[in-house]
């Protein structure tokens, strides 16, 4: 698995996965998804869906902290600058350190390089939240969320898939 | 008209433009034609339009002033925070006979403001998405320019919902 092969599938699971319509429902279904199959694996994780002005969903399992949170979070705010997955964001920066650049105004508490949180596009609206996950590794927060969203639009969990690390 | 005539006619405007979507796009051209409404009108509008995480079209025309700015900002954020018009705000403390909100509502007047003129973006299926802000006339007005150019947008008879 080679970061190029990741970034082609991300690409197409960022097109692929595209909501007609997105509501809280959906959102407590998608998180909740997340929420059990981190239990289920017995890894503390936290999930979270959120919309631009609020969060329509928020869970955690045990062995997860407040860290998670802030990780989470800071995920979703460089969707809503980016309009990219973050983990696509994370493999774009290739050797470049995985730090904000200065010139970029983008403060540290509210914006984090790291993946695990993927966009809700809406067809004809746009981007209008995203998906957040932390507790895996990245690479694995990212495909938790992917899947989850696959399944909420009625493909299977592994529509999409990046292939095992 | 009484107060709660409007507010059953504001309620029937935000229930009727309700969008199937709504992008760049569709914000270029309702910005648009609110501009040519006022323009038709002879009146000096700011007009904004945005999503939650960004605005997608801005202009003020000839006669306006920072402070419409600051009246967008404060009339969008009541849509943020409520998901109805700011109109329907100004409607509800006449019908009380209240002036703004109460202490205990926890509403920063800074932030905040109950007056007409910013109405939401809400998609179907999805929920409010953003909010169609317009300062310049008083706000019953700047309301009305807004729900003019929605309804024409979505094809529905706007005679029945004009507020008088």
């Amino acid at each position: 698995m080679t970061a190029e092969a990741d970034l082609a599938i991300i690409a197409e699971q960022e097109k692929k996965l595209v909501f007609d319509s997105f509501d809280e429902d959906t959102a407590y279904e998608i998180g909740s998804t997340i929420r059990e199959v981190g239990k289920a694996i017995g890894k503390g994780l936290v999930a979270g869906v959120f919309t631009w002005d609020r969060t329509l969903f928020w869970g955690a399992t045990q062995g997860s902290t407040s860290t998670n949170w802030s990780w989470a979070t800071r995920k979703v705010g460089l969707v809503k600058v980016m309009f990219k997955s973050s983990y696509r964001i994370v493999l774009e920066r290739g050797d470049k350190p995985r730090l904000l650049e200065p010139q970029w105004g983008m403060d540290t508490t509210e914006y984090a390089i790291a993946g695990g949180a993927f966009p809700i596009r809406v067809n004809g609206v746009g981007i209008i939240g995203a998906v957040a996950v932390s507790g895996l590794h990245e690479r694995d927060d990212h495909e938790f969320a992917r899947s989850a969203i696959a399944r909420s639009l009625g493909h299977g969990a592994e529509a999409f898939a990046l292939p095992p690390a | 008209m009484t107060t709660t005539d409007d507010i059953a006619k504001v309620a029937e405007q935000e229930r009727l433009c309700t969008l199937k979507g709504f992008d760049e796009t569709t914000a270029l051209a309702i910005g648009t034609r609110i501009r040519e409404l006022a323009s038709a009108a002879g009146k000096s509008l700011a007009i904004d339009i945005r999503f939650w995480n960004r605005q997608l079209y801005f202009y003020a025309m000839p006669g306006t002033s920072p402070d419409n700015i600051e009246w967008i900002r404060r009339k969008s954020n009541f849509v943020r925070r409520f998901n109805r018009s700011s109109y329907s705000q100004t409607l509800r403390l006449e019908n009380a006979g209240k002036s703004g909100f109460a202490f205990d509502d926890g509403v920063d007047d800074m932030e905040i403001a109950a007056h007409g003129g910013s109405f939401p973006i809400r998609i179907e299926g999805v929920g409010v998405v953003g909010a169609i802000t317009v300062s310049g006339v008083p706000g019953r007005y700047d309301h009305g320019f807004v729900v003019e150019a929605l309804c024409e947008h979505l094809g529905i008879d706007y005679r029945p919902l004009h507020l008088e």
